[in-house]
């Protein structure tokens, strides 16, 4: 973990959720002007409720929900990382939240208080299988229908896959490894 | 015209296929498939400075019913590629593809599970117009050569083309 010098608001900000949740922030790191924090994954859904809701915090705004797969540590291998951006103090956070590798991986889905993460957690599903408890509709957004696996995971090969037409569909062609 | 399939193989046609030929090349109307980056070098070469429209293309038509071209510019990827099909369906008899670009050609720099390797996969392309985007000057090349090559079709063929890469 990196720490640059956290400016004062940041440092308002980590002070806040640190009153509100306790130990279900690991940590935090601030490089290259921007500034994370590391947080537990059961408590996110009232992790965004406060950081919308809230005085201290007020983060009307999120700009995107990305994924990272670190294959090399099972017990932490999915990264969710969402990106909070604050309109009238000109702030931006991002929150990490670290799921384990199993046959589901799932968190819940913060949809129901910003509606923007509807397609952005689409798209984490699409592209790395991570389910979205409590999400409207979950379903593939960026690959055709029908595709198989999870593109953007480290073990997918990077290979092509032969398309798709109504005159094949009940005979698909087989994937070139 | 659809009296080519009923016009029987021992009547030689030469003036009639120079005739028709020529007619076929001098107002071809294209049906611009611009998908990506490639899209932009066509609308240049449609513009006033590398005019396509002295070349008889005068109106790009956005209808396939009414296009005899179809320049396909641009990446193809696979949840596009049935709606490509489709449109070449949809155009009628005497049809032409150009393939413009590397990506439509064979894929480009683009080898993942997103994006069709080379457009001639699914539907059967005439002229390969190479280029990362290619030049106007190099798409007005692949025209004139479309061009010729239509100069010395007969009207007999071209009715049941496949393309020319297998699909997978």
């Amino acid at each position: 973990m990196v720490h640059a010098e956290l400016t004062t608001e940041e440092s308002g900000i980590l002070q806040a959720l640190t009153d509100q949740f306790g130990d279900a922030i690991t940590g935090h790191e601030k490089f290259a002007d921007q500034f994370s924090i590391f947080v537990e994954r059961a408590i996110i859904f009232e992790l965004a409720r406060f950081m919308k809701e809230e005085e201290t915090t007020g983060f009307d705004l999120l700009s995107d929900i990305c994924g990272v797969d670190w294959i090399k540590q099972p017990e932490r291998r999915f990264e969710i990382v969402y990106n909070f951006y604050s309109i009238k103090k000109n702030l931006r956070v991002l929150i990490r939240t670290t799921i384990p590798d199993s046959d589901k991986p799932s968190i819940r889905s913060i949809e129901p208080v910003y509606s923007g993460a509807d397609w952005m957690e689409r798209e984490v599903y699409d592209m790395l299988g991570v389910e979205f408890e409590g999400h409207p509709d979950l379903r593939r957004i960026l690959t055709p229908d029908g595709f198989e696996g999870w593109p953007h995971r480290k073990d997918f090969p990077l290979t092509y896959e032969a398309p798709r037409f109504s005159y094949n569909k009940d005979n698909p062609p087989e994937i070139i490894k | 015209m659809g009296l080519e399939e009923k016009i029987p193989d021992s009547i030689i046609l030469t003036t009639v296929d120079y005739v028709v030929n020529w007619s076929r090349k001098s107002s071809m109307w294209p049906f611009g498939f611009g998908l990506a980056c490639c899209a932009i070098e066509m609308m240049s070469t449609f513009a006033s400075h590398f005019d396509l429209s002295r070349f008889g293309m005068e109106v790009m038509r956005p209808s396939p019913r009414q296009a005899d071209l179809m320049i396909v510019a641009g990446r193809v990827s696979i949840k596009m590629a049935p709606v490509v099909k489709r449109l070449y369906d949809q155009m009628p008899n005497p049809k032409w593809v150009i393939s413009m670009g590397a990506c439509a050609s064979c894929g480009g720099i683009f080898n993942n599970y997103a994006i069709l390797q080379g457009v001639d996969r699914i539907i059967p392309v005439d002229i390969y117009v190479p280029g990362c985007p290619p030049r106007p000057e190099q798409l007005i090349d692949g025209i004139v050569k479309l061009h010729k090559k239509v100069m010395t079709e007969s009207i007999k063929g071209r009715t049941d083309r496949q393309p020319q890469r297998a699909a997978t």
